[in-house]
């Protein structure tokens, strides 16, 4: 038996109806830094500058063979240089207006402060692959596919110049496309891991598995140039970082915020516009630390 | 009474304008740089039917030297500009060239980045001036005026902006080619009938003689070490310790 509603169903029903569970837009969650591939030199809280030099040692000198009983002509001096990273503010802020939190949303105020942290991973992720393009050794071909040529070129250049395993590549999604369509043409033995769970866990969403024992990173904050895609591989210690913790900031207040973290998430109620903002303050910078540690990686886009 | 004339909105100024969708992420201005050893064999002469490359040319490969607060050294303090120059001088003490937007010496290049509005609530994306973004609902394609793109490369030669290739640029690529042609022959060889690795043969074999051409034309093209300079007065060689 059916029934059949009279009443206007505009009196009676909600214009449309909101799912309790929100689907998340697809955004990239690669976390090169959280992955750890990018060395951490330290909190600049309380550091007395923004600017931060990393001293680096040459301790490629080997001993000679002076004549027995004759003094040594003379002394060799230890070369050492250094790399400047300077922190800088990484923000983003969010209004929500009395109206919507007083008659209900389906994201809250905690959606979005938690969100926050998401903005400042995809933020700091487009900060370190904005540094492939700065890397002096480079294989690939302007406007050609990458294969698995270009993969291996990279490989060598890394083992020519005596880097130290193991090694990461970062690519942009076309270039790990090509690389696996390339993967899959190679006549002989090929050793493409896949990403298991535990691994996409451990090493975030990024890591797509590991070919020729080198871990492999898909993520689209790789840079473009001249229509080509600026990937990159390279060994620990090619990049590194700095950031910033509030612990040094006396007007935060350390009950709200968490004095260790360097991502510091504040609320403030602004009565006379009507709404609440929502502060993410993020203190990062990420420089290259060892030119020779990485390969530029560039192929059609 | 007074006759007022509106002025046409054009389309990239109307609500309707087209953006870049969401996926294409925002980045930063930059200045485009060139390291000495990063150079590129770009194909002038290409066989029609295989698509095997027959004579390269060398331009400098450039890349982008990102303004971006907290990469690469760059700062900013206050409400100054970021302050590019630490990233610029990680450049220049590698032997770095790095290109100012509005250096005249840059001819009709000189101010070489766009910028187009993105769908990320109003941050923009920056390319060179030779890249063209093709916008269909959410797919695009960004194409590349190769020619212009080429044609600023070797006016960067021309002017001197970039000292001329070294050979052993062009030597390092050779040895990279040839090892690749001998790992993709030694594969046909246990599998003689695969058609990509064929493919990958002959056109790595293409590589290898345009760049072995161009080579030779680079050393044989090479000025003598240096003219003898002649000494004022009675010159004399210098005399070497007897044996």
């Amino acid at each position: 038996m059916t029934y059949t509603v009279s009443a206007n169903g505009a009196d009676t029903q909600l214009t449309a109806s909101l799912n309790r569970l929100i689907h998340v837009l697809l955004l990239d969650m690669s976390d090169l830094v959280g992955a750890g591939l990018v060395t951490y030199y330290g909190d600049a809280g309380g550091a007395l500058s923004a600017t931060h030099k990393v001293a680096r040692v040459d301790w490629d000198d080997a001993m000679s063979a002076p004549t027995e009983g004759a003094a040594i002509s003379s002394a060799t001096a230890v070369s050492t240089s250094n790399v400047t990273i300077a922190v800088a503010r990484q923000a983003l802020y969010r209004e929500v207006s009395d109206l919507i939190s007083g008659t209900g949303s389906a994201i809250s105020d905690e959606d979005i402060a938690r969100a926050m942290a998401v903005s400042a991973v995809l933020r700091r992720t487009d900060m370190v692959a904005a540094l492939f393009g700065s890397l002096s050794s480079s294989v690939g071909n302007s406007g050609v596919d990458m294969t698995t040529d270009d993969f291996y070129d990279a490989i060598f250049t890394l083992e020519q110049a005596l880097v130290p395993g193991p090694f990461a590549a970062v690519l942009y999604p076309v270039q790990y496309t090509d690389l696996k369509s390339s993967i899959r043409g190679e006549g002989g033995p090929a050793q493409y891991i896949p990403a298991t769970q535990d691994q996409t866990l451990a090493k975030g969403p990024g890591y797509k598995g590991m070919f020729a024992g080198v871990e492999l990173y898909a993520s689209d904050s790789v840079a473009a140039s001249g229509g080509n895609s600026q990937g990159a591989m390279f060994g620990r210690g090619c990049f590194g970082y700095r950031d910033m913790s509030a612990q040094n900031i006396p007007t935060v207040d350390l009950q709200l915020v968490d004095p260790t973290s360097p991502i510091w998430v504040e609320r403030e109620r602004v009565a006379v516009n009507g709404e609440t903002q929502i502060v993410g303050n993020y203190y990062f910078g990420v420089s290259e630390i060892e030119d020779a540690r990485g390969v530029l990686i560039e192929t059609d886009r | 009474m007074a006759l007022l004339t509106g002025k046409p909105v054009l389309k990239e100024e109307r609500f309707d304008a087209t953006h870049l969708p969401r996926r294409v992420r925002p980045n930063k201005p930059f200045f485009l740089a060139h390291l000495p050893q990063r150079w590129e064999p770009v194909p002038t002469k290409v066989d029609k039917k295989t698509g095997v490359v027959q004579s390269v040319e060398w331009l400098p490969q450039l890349g982008p030297v990102p303004i971006d607060p907290g990469v690469n050294g760059v700062t900013k303090i206050g409400r100054a500009p970021a302050n590019p120059e630490p990233a610029i001088a990680h450049w220049q003490s590698r032997g770095g060239v790095v290109l100012r937007h509005g250096d005249p010496r840059l001819g009709k290049w000189k101010n070489y980045m766009s910028e187009f509005p993105s769908a990320w609530k109003g941050a923009p994306v920056f390319r060179d001036m030779f890249t063209q973004i093709e916008v269909l609902g959410d797919m695009v394609e960004e194409e590349v005026d190769a020619e212009e793109y080429n044609a600023f490369r070797r006016h960067l030669v021309k002017e001197h902006f970039v000292q001329p290739i070294n050979v052993m640029v062009v030597r390092k690529s050779l040895a990279r080619w040839e090892a690749r042609l001998d790992r993709n022959l030694n594969k046909l060889s246990a599998n003689n009938s695969n058609a990509l690795l064929q493919r990958r043969v002959a056109e790595a074999e293409g590589w290898v003689n345009a760049i072995r051409e161009s080579l030779e034309s680079l050393e044989s093209g090479r000025k003598p070490a240096g003219k003898p300079v002649k000494m004022r007065g009675k010159a004399s060689a210098p005399k070497l310790p007897e044996a």
